[in-house]
């Protein structure tokens, strides 16, 4: 079963029908991609997901779980992380600090939700917060950077340091908008090795990303949204094919 | 029934003056995307010109017909002055963080009221008559009297209605405004100018705060301070319309101009419940309304709109710092009480201080967390009447304690609507909640009997403050205390929230943070902080210390001290205090003449110093101990530095103390040291190649012997001109030894000059990354054509 799954997700602003009828299903322990071409509702979907935008109507459903009540933090708490398109990294601090926050964040959450175990760990690790923290930056790259003002880093510099926030709250889902703009291509090949690596541990991933090989290399399923909705779903094979996304994408050939 | 119709009348023409002043507050709200806390001021000086020209001669003013003087202020002086205001102040606001943008307008309107003062001191009474004086100028409906003035109010409101209706939707105008609100930037691509379009808007609401300014005056005291803060009332109304729509506005103003007014004549002052009378509640009001209309708003939408680049740069405190820091003032406030000798003049000292505890309270709040209270000194009152109440005959240190658990409680319950919204409808809240707690709690004679509160003094057993030097030194060892309290929590994982909270909130909450608990937790320490303050005053407190302009004139200081940091705290706090009792002290005798129909005493620049304070804030928002510090860093990073400096402050103590020197020479050779000598020291010390340390190093030895010599007490007659002249020795001093040293190095990093590159230097990737960034273009695209390519 799914484990992160909208069902008929809608939103209207004003007039605008931005995101219809959309549904989902995110499956756990793999990398999901949502692709689509600008302006199609990709990130508006993401937030209405993270509890950011209240959509019109429809459902997330997390675990079995109907969460489309819930406050942002609520859904952190029960596991759904996420990364920003526009960057939002904590400027004025660190990029030690920015992981270190999460983590703190996580800790400070109290007894009501029991967050997984660290991915980027061995199995049964025992971590402090500071070591959890190092190994992070390390997985990440960053270590070097880590006493860098995050404002001041460059974007592929700073969706990671995104990520690492995201990670050190131990996600079960996570939610990525366009990780790899900014990197380049080294950049990117050990990018998607490591999302692997994390879906292989159990990690559940929903991403949204332009750079179409990544995509197509990474997700098991791919989700093909235009003017707000699906358009086609399935494994990579089946989209290259598809005549729908052509269309989308390239424009008709009529 | 019939008295029932008459105060109807009443409160809708308040309602309609309300209307008036809001919509104006809702236009240039939405199109610059400033909130004008000076709105109100903006009509109290409409009303005080509308006066000006009006008056007949003999009374002082020009004698100018009703009908032009109408024409002059409202679509003349008033849409000049708007337009002024938002080329000269507010237009540098863009990309400013929401404190400072909330702190300039505060500081415009504390800078108006202080003008007003100044231009037309309140020593005559200024009455503006009425556009219909004769009793038979009304018409009767039944047994209802309407007044024509009451008439012509109201047609105003509708008039303004319809007008502003027409021009939002209709004219070319209007719409370039609507769309500015949208969006400026592409307001500015598809080839409109939004700075123009701000700038109209900005006119057209001076025009309509002078409108209800002007047409309010008749039925209200011509006095600066009330008429500014009855405009404050539209606030509630505007906040109806969710500072947005025009016709709820409306709709607020009405129910707010009702309810005043029925409340005003069914509530007298001998309507009392339990002893405390009521009839304040219909101040209160607006501060109901306000907090009504807030908590049925929904929470307010996250926004993920990428992170600001921000302006305002602080160093994270050590606790090392923070400890040397506490030490230094105390032994400071020390070495200073024990040179005064009269314990009377240690007074300027203690109020420094009193304010700079108070400014602590919001180096949490506003300087960490980003958020702002405008009810600073409304806490004080607080902890002030809880010390007074449990003190007087009880335990004092006891009564701390219930004070500090009352503010918070308090200040948790105030902030918990607000804080689900936008920074402003804190600003708002708390501007109300002060207003309210003034009118309503403030004036019980039960708890503030004769106007002041009576604080006792902190009574610790073995230390009971009855001197000045001793209330000093508390101060100085609370606030030492508390600051590394607060330093403490900044390095602390609770700190690190809170920048993390105003650097991005929506990040916070997609990591699991509640925002909302947070944002309460870090109010009520806050608050608690400046009930601290109140419950150690230890003085009779009238009730002018904690109403609403004190607590504005507190939060500007701070925030112009620098927030972010527990030196701007103190810094602001000495800057009240230094305005509000030294220079006045000071310059007693000074008198400066800048018009002939104004004679400006240098006393009253104390009133408006505040506010031009706040406004310059627009250009350097960390405020000023960011820039002292990096000034003195290189002192405290260099041990040679600060074992001299250290050495030289003891022996000029030394010195004053065995009466060797006057004290005003202690002072004349202190300004020599810290001004001309620390900032030179580091690079005397460790000398430059190429350039004359010790020449320099001797012209500033001199300098200072030279300055020490003068007996500075007896030199010069005139206080003013005394100070004046040790500034202007320190000056030449250090303008000496510097053309002597020959040319200082730049502090400011060298950054290789973009024109340049590819000519000086290769293009690397992190080059064209950062262009990228810069142009917000999808980078790795270009980023890997120009690697694939060169």
């Amino acid at each position: 079963m799914a484990l992160l799954e909208t069902r008929g997700l809608t939103i209207r602003f004003g007039g605008n029908l931005a995101v219809s009828e959309v549904d989902l299903a995110v499956e756990a322990g793999a990398v999901t991609g949502l692709i689509g071409p600008n302006g199609a509702g990709k990130t508006t979907t993401f937030n209405m997901i993270c509890g950011v935008l209240a959509p019109t109507s429809g459902q997330v459903i997390l675990d079995g779980r109907d969460v489309s009540r819930l406050g942002t933090h609520k859904r952190a708490r029960l596991g759904i992380g996420r990364t920003f398109q526009r960057i939002e990294v904590f400027s004025s601090m660190t990029v030690r600090e920015n992981v270190q926050v999460g983590c703190e964040i996580r800790q400070g959450w109290g007894r009501t939700t029991a967050p997984g175990p660290q991915l980027l760990a061995p199995k049964g690790a025992e971590l402090t917060a500071a070591d959890e923290v190092d190994l992070i930056l390390d997985r990440l790259g960053l270590t070097e950077h880590a006493e860098v003002r995050a404002g001041q880093l460059s974007t592929g510099r700073a969706r990671l340091v995104e990520l690492g926030r995201a990670l050190a709250i131990r996600p079960r889902v996570l939610l990525l908008d366009e990780p790899a703009s900014g990197l380049d291509d080294t950049e990117t090949e050990e990018f998607g090795l490591l999302l692997r690596q994390l879906a292989d541990a159990g990690l559940s991933i929903l991403m949204v990303e332009h750079d179409v090989p990544l995509v197509m290399k990474v997700c098991a399923q791919i989700f093909v949204l235009d003017f707000g909705r699906i358009i086609a779903s399935g494994t990579a094979a089946d989209i290259q094919q598809n005549e729908a996304v052509l269309n989308a994408y390239l424009g008709s050939a009529k | 029934m019939q008295s029932f119709l008459n105060f109807t009348v009443v409160g809708i023409a308040l309602a309609a003056v309300y209307a008036i002043a809001a919509s104006g507050l809702v236009v240039t709200y939405t199109t610059s995307g400033i909130f004008n806390f000076a709105h109100g001021a903006v009509g109290m000086i409409a009303a005080f010109l509308y006066w000006q020209v009006s008056a007949p001669t003999v009374s002082g003013g020009w004698g100018w017909p009703v009908w032009l003087s109408l024409i002059f202020v409202i679509f003349v002086a008033a849409p000049i002055f708007g337009a002024l205001l938002e080329r000269v102040i507010i237009r540098g606001l863009e990309g400013a963080t929401e404190v400072v943008k909330i702190v300039v307008t505060v500081s415009l309107l504390l800078a108006l009221v202080g003008m007003s003062q100044w231009i037309w001191p309140g020593n005559i009474t200024r009455a503006i008559p009425r556009l219909f004086p004769e009793v038979d100028d009304r018409i009767t409906i039944g047994d209802v009297r309407v007044p024509y003035d009451r008439i012509v109010i109201l047609v105003a409101a509708i008039i303004v209605a319809l007008v502003l209706r027409v021009v939002l939707y209709k004219s070319r105008a209007g719409i370039a405004m609507r769309a500015v609100v949208d969006d400026r930037n592409l307001v500015r691509l598809n080839g409109a100018r939004p700075a123009r379009i701000s700038m109209l808007s900005w006119a057209m609401g001076a025009s309509l705060a002078a409108l209800a300014g002007v047409l309010n005056a008749p039925f209200s005291n011509v006095d600066a301070i009330t008429m500014t803060l009855v405009v404050i009332n539209c606030y509630a109304a505007a906040v109806v319309g969710k500072l947005k729509s025009l016709p709820l506005t409306f709709l607020g103003a009405l129910v707010l101009g009702l309810g005043e007014a029925y409340a005003g004549s069914y509530l007298d002052s001998t309507v009392k419940i339990g002893g405390y009378s009521v009839d304040g509640v219909k101040f209160a009001l607006p501060a109901i309304m306000l907090f009504a209309v807030m908590v049925a708003q929904p929470q307010a939408r996250l926004r993920a709109g990428g992170v600001q680049r921000v302006r305002e740069t602080w160093r994270v405190p050590t606790m090392r710092t923070a400890v040397i820091g506490a030490v230094v003032l105390v032994g400071s406030v020390w070495g200073i009480t024990e040179l005064i000798e009269l314990d009377a003049e240690r007074g300027p000292l203690v109020t420094g201080l009193f304010f700079a505890l108070v400014a602590l309270s919001l180096v949490p709040l506003t300087g960490y967390a980003g958020q702002i209270s405008l009810a600073p000194m409304t806490f004080v009152g607080i902890g002030a009447i809880v010390m007074a109440q449990i003190g007087k005959d009880g335990s004092t240190p006891g009564a701390v304690i219930v004070a500090l658990a009352v503010c918070a409680v308090v200040g948790a319950l105030v902030a918990l609507p607000a804080l689900r919204l936008s920074g402003i409808y804190l600003a708002l809240a708390t501007a109300a909640f002060s207003l309210m707690m003034s009118k309503v709690v403030f004036s019980q004679p039960k708890l503030v009997s004769g106007g002041t509160i009576a604080v006792p003094p902190l009574d610790l057993g073995v230390f009971v403050p009855r001197t000045n030097q001793q209330q000093a030194l508390l101060l100085a060892v609370s606030f030492a205390l508390l600051g590394m309290f607060v330093v403490w929590m900044r390095n602390g994982s609770w700190g690190r929230r809170l920048i993390a909270m105003k650097d991005s909130p929506v990040a916070c909450a997609t990591l699991g943070l509640d925002l909302t608990r947070t944002k309460i937790g870090v109010f009520a320490l806050s608050a608690s902080i400046a009930g601290l303050a109140g419950a150690l005053a230890n003085r009779s407190m009238p009730t002018t210390d904690y109403d609403l302009l004190a607590s504005m004139s507190l939060t500007t200081l701070a925030v112009v001290g620098g927030i972010g940091a527990i030196g701007g705290a103190l810094f602001g706090g000495f800057l009240l205090g230094t305005v509000q009792g030294l220079i006045p002290a000071l310059f007693r005798d000074n008198t400066i003449g800048i018009f002939r129909f104004v004679q400006v005493a240098v006393t009253d620049l104390v009133k408006v110093l505040p506010g031009f304070m706040g406004i310059s804030l627009g250009r350097n928002p960390s405020g000023a101990v960011g820039q002292i510090g990096d000034a003195y860093r290189a002192v405290g990073e260099s041990k040679e530095a600060t074992g001299l400096s250290v050495f030289g402050v003891v022996a000029l103590w030394v010195l004053a103390k065995s009466d060797t020197i006057g004290n005003w020479t202690f002072v004349a050779t202190m300004i020599v040291l810290l001004f001309a000598i620390l900032p030179l020291l580091p690079i005397l010390i460790s000398p430059l190649p190429g350039r004359r340390a010790l020449p320099a190093g001797v012209v500033l030895v001199v300098g200072l012997v030279a300055v020490g010599a003068i007996d500075w007490g007896t030199a010069i007659e005139s206080t003013g001109v005394r100070v004046m002249m040790m500034f202007l020795a320190t000056a030449v001093i250090s303008g000496a030894a510097t053309a002597v040293h020959g040319a200082l190095p730049s502090d400011a990093p060298v950054e290789p000059s973009p024109d340049l590159l590819g000519v000086d230097r290769p293009i690397t990737k992190s080059d064209v990354m950062e262009a990228d960034r810069m142009l917000g273009l999808h980078e790795s695209d270009l980023a890997r054509s120009i690697a694939g390519g060169s």
